[in-house]
């Protein structure tokens, strides 16, 4: 799509009030302001301790922009070995869960969309279901299933379970997705002497292509910042993704007690940037693919 | 609508150019893949396992500017040597100073004995560290081969560990620990634990604000000290709005549990549980609750009810407090001028007493413990003799300021030197760890009690539920 | 553009009935089998990481399994009959529900805020619509701990400005600290955290508005306010269904943020806090199932006023 497309579709016109316009005008650039400045400030707060030294974190008066200037606590992030491998992780188990959940996800949508089967409202509860067991219920039984499988402290486990988890919200958008395609083209292919399997893979994947990306986004951005269950079948740090090397950050400080403020903030700010440039680059496609029959509800 | 017409010509240009061939392209990419994602997952697997059980440990260059750690003594090489070439799984906390000198001992012990050492991490939060090792012992799991059992928790773990009395070296090196700390560590007749670093806590006060307000000594009783921080804090109000009289740990969290034993033992209330029954109702407590309940709001700011150590000890440091009771690693930070600003204005005393009580200090710290499921317990037990022998005791108390737990440690010219606070002379309290696995309940309703208490509650009908809630844990 | 199956080309042969009526079941019978196919994967997965998890919990939540001891018994409905007269678990249910309604209602109404604004055109939107996922990207067990440094009492950011700078409040508060600010405090990182999220799906949901509904609006004569009340609002309540379930039910399981900023703290012991506590920390393992299945339960029935609520929309749009 180019970049027109977006701006063009369809939206709100008004009638200019002629009276009190400027006043108007300026009230809401005054709320995108304000929107603006609730919306980054905490990232500004973050940027500023992760540039100043830790003990003046806890002065007063707060100082808004740093006295002491230091760009150790980058350093530190870089020479940290665990952290930067735990980017490497975070990567892997991000990007396998998310294809792997497209992948499995669609597929299922697509035979909850477009089939009618015995079970089918059935199996459509069952993984709509899922988005209501919270984590820490089934913490303890799947710790025991991920260590019958050898599972404890790989990477697979936790690329499994993210998968698993990022079926309901995938198969809820993509099912309404699917159902909002006119069947014309199925039609056609089956003329034609397309096979099922075929059509889906080769017809229905990359039309719904701008909806996966949504989805796969959102899962990208849910593995990369998942803590209890990396925090539970990982034991080696050579294994740790992300939260797990930010929050256990501590080569530099000399007692357990201490928190590494600077540290930390810096870790998570080099993190952040690579995904919002992601998030950023893709943001077009994410409310297309919204927009695109996603929201029907 | 016109989205349907778009949607429609993208759809008749991809049936266009289908075919065969592309379709066997397209899943051939999508399994592409699903390989190399696997297989950058499964190599990854291969590196991880390679370079942890490395773990930095095998290097022998030290590089982190702490002087070289003791060798290993010649009885401990004898034990050790037996299992040269197997690699011992040690849970340790990687963070600080501490994980440096952990490398360096993994290499020294490594070049002394050959056995290799791999570690594994302790994750540093306590709760999250117990939520580990009931997993690791509830699944039978025979690594680690160490674990690193805070105080509180041998009789939780005691039925899972091994006995250290029936390994070489380890029991006896147990016994020249503190009696308590000995005491603490058996369970059910086993020794479960050899301690390696034995924290306490004691008072930290400001010498030029006492001077400056005329008090001669720090304050013996906790009325003195009510007092003293009360004019301290008035006179310092002018000049700094947010400056309190006395800081402490009053979250609803174990810390807490910690200062109300303090407070209790010092003040002749008794030690909660006492012979196995539950004594923490009685009038000293409810007098002693009521005293420092008046302290919030006025001597500690009100946000003390939700301070840990680090709050604490930042209000203290930063020159917003007089008197502060915390841990010793504070000492350290309160001597460098990276992290403090009353470098050279503060000392240390033990914590006042009530009228006719003694003053009184919660232990803290570690102990080393052994899974019961470990291949290797001989050479466990020759690694964990090697980490809280003397010598390396010695040596953590120089370099790291890690407090000994023995007598004799605590007592050497150069740890002295090193660390002034060791020299208090106090009464040691060990919080009721007898209570086993419903040890982490007792102390929710201990602390939660006293927390409530210091928001405003009543103190009699706190202690009053508290009294029941424990007697109900007793059975 | 009338939907034939794709058994209308055995019809065009003009075969026999019975023939036909075999080639159409052959058919669905064929469509089954490859919809069970696809099915399979996603069952496969939930079935071990997600079912059998749950069996074992609901199982458990009959015992009497506690850490540290060998022999587990049925105890039959024991637990449940505790959990019923247990204060504390009502708490924490009345905790997370009023979490929920915070955070629900503020991002709903922020997010629709910010949805309607990003939706207009005006210069600079392009910076803001790229701003809105900055809080989804800082992570949230980091940022929460970060959260915690703006409220601390003494050192933090906010105090300094609604105290020091701009003279609103006469004294340091302690947000985090005190009950009666702690979960309003906490409701402002999840919805500072998730604003963005709800209003992109309502933005989303704008944009399916055809732009005529607001010309004809205009040229009826109607007032912004009443476009937007009578025709807006109502055209998208299928997205604001959507977002408003999505965020209740991760609300109602909120974990992180409270284990971070409160650990074991009885004023703000949400449901899923509970659990942790009974479960991990107590080592009481099947009451804490217990309490798990009690939270689906109340889930369900959160998902339940859901669907009632959506069958009385749709009925009447």
């Amino acid at each position: 799509m180019s970049a027109a497309t977006a701006d063009t579709l369809p939206q709100q016109r008004r009638k200019p009030v002629k009276v009190g316009k400027v006043a108007s005008r300026g009230l809401f650039f005054l709320l995108v302001g304000v929107i603006l400045l609730y919306i980054l400030f905490p990232f500004y707060w973050a940027a500023r301790t992760s540039f100043m030294p830790d003990s003046d974190i806890y002065l007063t008066p707060v100082q808004y922009w740093p006295n002491n200037f230091t760009f150790q606590h980058y350093i530190n992030a870089f020479s940290e070995t665990t952290f930067v491998r735990s980017i490497l992780n975070s990567a892997i188990v991000g990007i396998s869960a998310t294809v792997i959940a497209i992948l499995v996800g669609s597929s299922a949508s697509y035979a909850l969309a477009r089939f009618n089967f015995l079970g089918r409202n059935v199996a459509l509860y069952l993984i709509l279901a899922m988005s209501m067991f919270p984590g820490i219920s089934i913490l303890g039984s799947l710790y025991t299933v991920l260590q019958r499988f050898h599972l404890y402290n790989t990477l697979y486990a936790l690329i499994i379970v993210y998968l698993t988890f990022s079926l309901p919200l995938m198969v809820w958008i993509m099912q309404s997705f699917f159902r909002g395609m006119p069947r014309d083209l199925e039609e056609a292919a089956y003329v034609d002497g397309a096979s099922q399997f075929q059509t889906f893979w080769r017809i229905m994947i990359p039309l719904a292509a701008p909806g996966l990306a949504t989805v796969g986004i959102l899962t990208v951005m849910g593995c990369w910042q998942e803590y209890l269950f990396a925090l539970s079948f990982l034991l080696s740090s050579s294994k740790w993704t992300v939260p797990l090397a930010i929050a256990n950050t501590g080569a530099n400080q000399a007692s357990a007690f201490q928190i590494p403020w600077g540290d930390q903030m810096a870790e998570t700010l080099v993190v952040m940037l690579p995904l919002i440039a992601a998030v950023l680059i893709l943001q077009r496609r994410i409310i297309s693919g919204l927009t695109a029959g996603a929201v029907k509800g | 609508m016109e989205r349907d017409d778009r949607l429609g010509r993208e759809m008749t240009r991809f049936l266009r150019n289908w075919s065969r061939r592309d379709f066997l392209r397209r899943t051939g990419q999508a399994g592409a893949l699903l390989a190399t994602g696997s297989g950058v997952a499964a190599f990854l697997e291969a590196c991880g396992t390679g370079s942890s059980s490395g773990g930095g440990a095998s290097s022998t260059v030290n590089t982190s500017g702490l002087p070289a750690v003791p060798t290993v003594a010649s009885d401990v090489v004898a034990v050790a040597k037996k299992s040269s070439g197997k690699t011992l799984v040690v849970s340790q906390d990687p963070s600080g100073k501490g994980g440096q000198v952990a490398k360096l001992a993994a290499a020294q012990f490594e070049k002394d004995t050959g056995v290799k050492i791999s570690y594994v991490v302790a994750p540093s939060s306590t709760s999250d560290l117990y939520a580990q090792y009931q997993r690791v012992f509830t699944s039978k799991a025979s690594t680690p081969d160490t674990v690193n059992i805070d105080v509180v928790y041998p009789g939780a773990f005691g039925q899972y560990l091994a006995d250290l009395k029936s390994v070489p070296l380890a029991g006896d090196l147990a016994q020249k620990s503190y009696p308590s700390l000995v005491q603490n560590d058996t369970v059910s007749g086993r020794l479960v634990g050899l301690p390696y670093q034995g924290d306490f806590g004691f008072l930290y006060y400001r010498t030029d604000l006492l001077k400056k307000y005329g008090f001669a000594n720090p304050p013996a009783t906790w009325q003195e000290l009510t007092d003293q921080a009360t004019k301290i804090q008035a006179g310092e109000r002018a000049a700094s709005p947010n400056f309190y009289g006395f800081v402490f740990q009053g979250n609803a969290y174990e810390g807490l549990t910690c200062n109300a034993m303090e407070w209790f033992v010092s003040n002749g209330g008794g030690n909660i549980i006492d012979n196995g029954k539950v004594t923490v109702d009685n009038s000293h407590n409810v007098d002693f609750l009521n005293l420092a309940k008046s302290w919030v709001g006025k001597i500690s700011p009100s946000g003390v009810t939700a301070f840990i150590e680090e709050d604490s000890r930042n209000a203290f440091t930063t020159g917003s407090a007089a008197f502060l009771r915390n841990w010793p690693y504070v000492y350290a930070l309160a001597g460098d001028p990276k992290n403090s600003k009353i470098v050279g204005n503060f000392d240390v005393a033990p914590l006042p007493h009530g009228p006719g009580g003694e003053s009184a200090a919660t232990v803290g710290g570690w102990q080393y413990g052994i899974n019961g499921q470990s291949a290797l317990k001989e050479a466990a037990a020759a690694w964990i003799t090697y980490r809280a022998g003397p010598d390396f005791q010695k040596y953590s108390a120089i370099n790291t300021t890690v407090p000994p737990t023995m007598d004799a440690v605590s007592k050497d010219p150069d740890v002295l030197k090193a660390n002034p606070w060791l020299s208090i002379q106090t009464n040691r309290v060990v919080r009721p760890s007898k209570l086993g696995t419903k040890y982490n309940q007792g102390s929710t309703f201990i602390f939660q009690a006293v927390n409530g208490v210091l928001r405003g509650g009543d103190a009699k009908s706190a202690l009053g539920q508290l009294q029941t809630s424990l007697q109900s844990l007793l059975g | 553009m009338s939907s034939r199956p794709p058994a209308g080309a055995a019809v065009a042969e003009g075969a026999a009935v019975p023939a036909r009526r075999r080639r159409v079941r052959s058919l669905e019978a064929s469509n089954a089998r490859f919809a069970y196919f696809m099915l399979t994967p996603a069952l496969l997965c939930l079935a071990l990481v997600a079912f059998y998890p749950m069996v074992n919990t609901i199982v458990t939540s009959f015992t009497n399994s506690t850490f540290g001891q060998n022999t587990t018994n049925f105890i039959g409905l024991d637990n449940y009959t505790k959990l019923v007269q247990d204060p504390a678990f009502r708490t924490s249910i009345w905790t997370s529900v009023r979490f929920t309604i915070i955070t629900v209602v503020f991002e709903f109404v922020l997010g629709l805020i910010v949805a309607l604004v990003v939706n207009s055109s005006f210069r600079g939107r392009g910076v803001v619509r790229a701003s809105m996922l900055i809080p989804w990207a800082l992570i949230t067990v980091i940022s929460a701990a970060m959260w915690k440094l703006m409220y601390n009492q003494i050192y933090g950011v906010f105090n300094d400005i609604l105290v020091t700078r701009i003279h609103v409040l006469a004294a340091n508060v302690d947000w985090l600290g005190s009950p009666a600010t702690a979960l309003p405090a906490v409701a402002a990182i999840d919805i500072w955290k998730t604003t963005p999220f709800i209003a992109l799906l309502l933005l989303a949901g704008l944009q399916l508005i055809p732009g005529d509904v607001y010309e004809a609006a205009d040229v009826d004569g109607a007032g912004k306010i009443r476009t937007f009340f009578s025709i807006t609002l109502p055209l998208l309540m299928p997205s604001i269904l959507v977002a408003v379930i999505i965020r209740a039910l991760d609300a109602l399981r909120v974990f992180d943020l409270f284990y971070v900023l409160f650990g074991q703290r009885p004023d703000t012991t949400t449901m899923s806090i509970y659990v942790q506590e009974q479960i991990i920390y107590f080592g009481k393992v099947g009451y804490g199932s217990a309490v798990s299945v009690a939270l689906l339960f109340i889930i369900a029935i959160f998902i339940a006023i859901y669907i009632m609520m959506s069958r009385w929309s749709v009925a009447r749009s």
